[in-house]
């Protein structure tokens, strides 16, 4: 019986440990296709690069040309093939709210709308359903305030794995839609190769994004100077001021 | 008269389910994306392969495809989440908004200014909505008669 108990409470403490296993770095073959409502398109091809401790995330692109993506602080930078910084631009893009940081977290299944420990959140559950494909959670805003700006949010969850969000304005219209497929599991880490977003304007219009990624690797070990990429001094004259 | 009324419950039903289950069901966009497709196949069987080499050198692959190279676009598109304009940050969180917004972009002075004018604006609203309550309070308070 000693044993049994012995056995139990190391078995359960491995579960635990293995449960409470941060994960650090992401790394994946990227690919991002984009039909705009004006007929344009845009392909993009590369490796996105991602680390929770330096919150910088990487982009070396290889196409539709040799250049380097690097966002941190809430600026994006776009570096040459020379390693010049050509231009740098403010963005809301914030790391902690990447697929990539929700998925070495173990977040991505809510998508971080669950606060964690006295947080504040923006939205909180209104219902859940479950649906002859999953569990459909509806969000909505936490405060009254916010539904002035914010509408709902429906999240269906398959398998305990987020497969899609769909994102209303405040008059109940879709203004997004998100699909995450093919799920892979590296390491215990699990993490959405296909991506698809559908951005819908007030008229109507419908922005299409397909983002695909290949060869996902979680804490690699090396390419750290890529991680923890270190800005060069030198700009573009074109950025000088 | 009840028929009809069920019938129309019912076709309401089946129309809200349909529409329901659209919303989730993912479009098939291979046929969407065939010619990014055959590019992207081409870049990886070429490796070095940019899209000024391919407009030069294999056009075809490109003929009657308006294609752009604006990449930062691409790679924002997909992850600004709730996309809040800098008035509502003011309007909706007031001078909490305006310093997470003064934060959030390391000081950008366009940003913060339309933040300001929200929370202006914001505290506008409230002030003329609580003047015209005690203007209200005031006349129905006069207005009283006791016997």
């Amino acid at each position: 019986m000693k044993r049994l108990v012995f056995l139990f409470l190391i078995t359960f403490s491995f579960i635990s440990k293995s449960e409470a296993q941060q994960f650090y770095r992401f790394k994946a073959d990227v690919s991002i296709k984009d039909k705009l409502s004006n007929g344009t398109y845009r392909l993009t091809m590369g490796k996105v690069y991602y680390d929770k401790i330096y919150k910088k995330i990487v982009y070396k692109l290889i196409f539709p040309k040799n250049e380097t993506m690097v966002v941190q602080d809430t600026t994006m930078y776009t570096l040459n093939d020379k390693n010049i910084i050509t231009s740098a631009s403010r963005t809301f893009l914030i790391p902690e709210f990447t697929a990539f940081h929700l998925a070495l977290s173990g977040q991505l299944f809510d998508y971080g709308l669950k606060p964690k420990n006295n947080e504040k959140s923006l939205f909180k559950i209104g219902k859940i359903e479950k649906t002859s494909t999953g569990v459909l959670t509806t969000w909505i805003p936490s405060e009254d305030q916010y539904k002035k700006v914010f509408g709902n949010i429906q999240m269906q969850t398959v398998n305990k794995r987020l497969d899609a969000m769909i994102f209303y304005n405040t008059k109940g219209a879709v203004v997004s839609q998100q699909f995450f497929k093919k799920y892979v599991n590296v390491k215990g880490v699990e993490f959405p190769t296909e991506v698809t977003m559908i951005s819908i304007s007030e008229k109507g219009e419908k922005n299409i994004q397909l983002t695909t990624y290949k060869n996902v690797v979680i804490d690699q070990t090396n390419e750290d100077e890529i991680y923890r990429y270190k800005l060069p001094i030198t700009r573009s004259a074109a950025i000088k001021k | 008269m009840k028929k009809l009324t069920i019938l129309f419950i019912l076709s309401f039903t089946i129309f809200s389910q349909i529409h329901a289950e659209d919303v989730f069901t993912k479009p098939n966009t291979d046929q969407e994306f065939h010619q990014l497709n055959k590019i992207e196949a081409f870049v990886n069987a070429n490796e070095g392969k940019t899209l000024a080499n391919i407009k030069t050198e294999n056009p075809e692959l490109v003929a009657n495809l308006n294609i752009s190279d604006n990449v930062s676009a691409s790679i924002l598109e997909g992850e600004l989440p709730g996309n809040i304009p800098a008035f509502w940050w003011g309007f909706c969180l007031g001078i909490l908004g305006i310093l997470l917004l003064y934060l959030l972009t390391d000081g950008d002075k366009d940003a913060v200014n339309k933040a300001v004018k929200g929370c202006a604006i914001s505290m506008g609203t409230i002030a003329v909505v609580y003047l015209g309550l005690v203007i209200f309070a005031l006349i129905a308070g006069s207005s009283t008669y006791y016997y």
